[in-house]
């Protein structure tokens, strides 16, 4: 099992090993992880060393896919991220790889592109470790609370795409935008995405002699769906913090008002369960580009005893 | 050049001159055994010999306020291999409880010269395959 610093990894191995399985860990965090010749030369050095017979890791990497191919042996992924980065797809067609993911509709549209390798697989979390978690008195009084949210607001690329585009390309965006942001339960951003909405970008990028950047419309709509979650979250948060007190631990950046209470980040596997144990609602508003699987924060909080409040 | 990065000794440990460092890290070249060098990669294996070309830079773990983000500080300095003796710095760890030094996207030499630390609960931690263990217990 090949380890980037995921949350699942530590619950997934132990479940594989509970299943009768042996385990080798290689840890590795990516720069880059399309193009790294220290990670390929030495994982392809592990794999002739030993005989292994599947290679698994959460998400989905390239360059394991890639070193799996060239040494035949299957590449098991389980992705907690969604969408994936659309890039990734052009290393889906090894035929060593499994990939799967917790997104069924994201699911359907690889298997309409031809990738007959990726399936549906809910995420999950490990109850017999969370059940055992037991909470000092001061640590429950430390994270007691109204109202949390472990996450974070996501800033979008939106407003740096559209700088070299016209009034009429903006206009039409905003148009998406607002009408997107108002529509639950179904997304329409990618249907509703013009080509010549699409040409026009590029060609404003060429213009800017900006050659790499190529934008297509699921591009387009992911930019617009981080948008609409990076409002709702904020409205969210800064809504509920004018009749309660609202605590938002976060790793990232964020522009909100006063009214919410903002910590650092929490450990994953202690703090962050006793938050959503001593919390009276913990709040997971889902990324927009989610279509219709159940994130891994959401099963967190559930999995930790916590009430759970999504959307 | 080989962009060396040092995380020299807390208050515990007596400092290290440039020159140690470089027959340090010379010398734990010389002396890996074939499995281990063929671990560290091509390039590192080619660069580590020239020690002329070796270019050092420091970190103090004892000074508190640098303590904190010595990680982002070694990431962002981008060097080619970093240095830490007898764990200094073992002690930050990510949000998963592994080791700080696992998300530090290079090279690692870590000389230990202690062996209490061996028996460590950072040693028990997944440790990334970047990390090189030379151990000189004394």
């Amino acid at each position: 099992m090949i380890d980037m610093g995921s949350y699942t990894y530590g619950d997934t191995k132990e479940a594989i090993i509970r299943l009768g399985h042996t385990v080798d860990d290689m840890y590795y965090h990516f720069s880059d992880r399309y193009e790294d010749d220290f990670f390929s030369e030495r994982f392809e050095l592990q794999l002739k060393r030993h005989h292994y017979d599947a290679v698994l890791s959460i998400n989905f990497f390239p360059l394991i896919a890639t070193g799996c191919h060239n040494m035949c042996i299957p590449y098991i992924s389980w992705s907690y991220d969604s969408p994936l980065e659309e890039k990734l797809s052009k290393y889906f067609e090894f035929d060593t790889n499994r990939i799967f993911l917790f997104d069924r509709k994201e699911v359907e549209d690889y298997n309409r592109k031809g990738f007959d390798n990726v399936w549906h697989l809910p995420l999950a979390v490990n109850l017999d470790r969370l059940d055992k978690l037991a909470f000092s008195e001061e640590c429950s009084e430390k994270y007691k609370a109204d109202v949390s949210f472990v996450g974070r607001i996501h800033k979008s690329e939106l407003r740096a795409l559209l700088v070299p585009a016209d009034e009429y390309i903006k206009g039409y965006v905003e148009g998406l935008f607002q009408t997107q942001i108002r529509v639950y339960g179904y997304n329409f951003l990618e249907e509703a995405i013009s080509d010549s909405v699409i040409d026009s970008l590029n060609e404003a990028y060429s213009k800017l002699g900006q050659e790499a950047v190529k934008l297509n419309k699921r591009g387009l709509a992911y930019a617009i769906n981080s948008q609409i979650t990076y409002f709702e979250r904020k409205i969210l948060l800064e809504e509920l913090a004018q009749e309660h007190k609202v605590h938002f631990y976060t790793t990232g950046e964020y522009v909100l008002d006063d009214s919410v209470i903002v910590h650092g980040p929490v450990k994953y596997y202690t703090d962050m369960n006793a938050v959503f144990r001593n919390s009276k609602l913990n709040l997971c508003p889902t990324l927009r580009s989610i279509a219709s699987g159940i994130p891994l924060r959401a099963l967190d909080i559930m999995g930790a005893g916590g009430v759970l409040f999504s959307n | 050049v080989l962009k060396i990065f040092v995380v020299n000794y807390d208050e515990l440990n007596p400092r290290r001159s440039i020159e140690q460092i470089a027959d340090d890290i010379y010398n734990s070249f010389l002396t890996a055994d074939q499995a281990m060098l063929e671990e560290m990669g091509t390039e590192l294996r080619a660069r580590l010999p020239y020690k002329d070309e070796y270019e050092i830079e420091f970190a103090d773990t004892a000074q508190s306020s640098s303590r904190a983000c010595l990680i982002n500080n070694i990431r962002k300095c981008k060097a080619d291999l970093l240095v830490t003796y007898n764990l200094a710095g073992f002690e930050l760890s990510t949000l998963m409880d592994s080791l700080g030094y696992n998300l530090v996207d290079c090279r690692q030499f870590h000389f230990v010269m202690k062996k209490e630390l061996l028996q460590s609960e950072y040693m028990k931690k997944e440790k990334s395959i970047n990390m090189f263990f030379f151990y000189e217990i004394q």
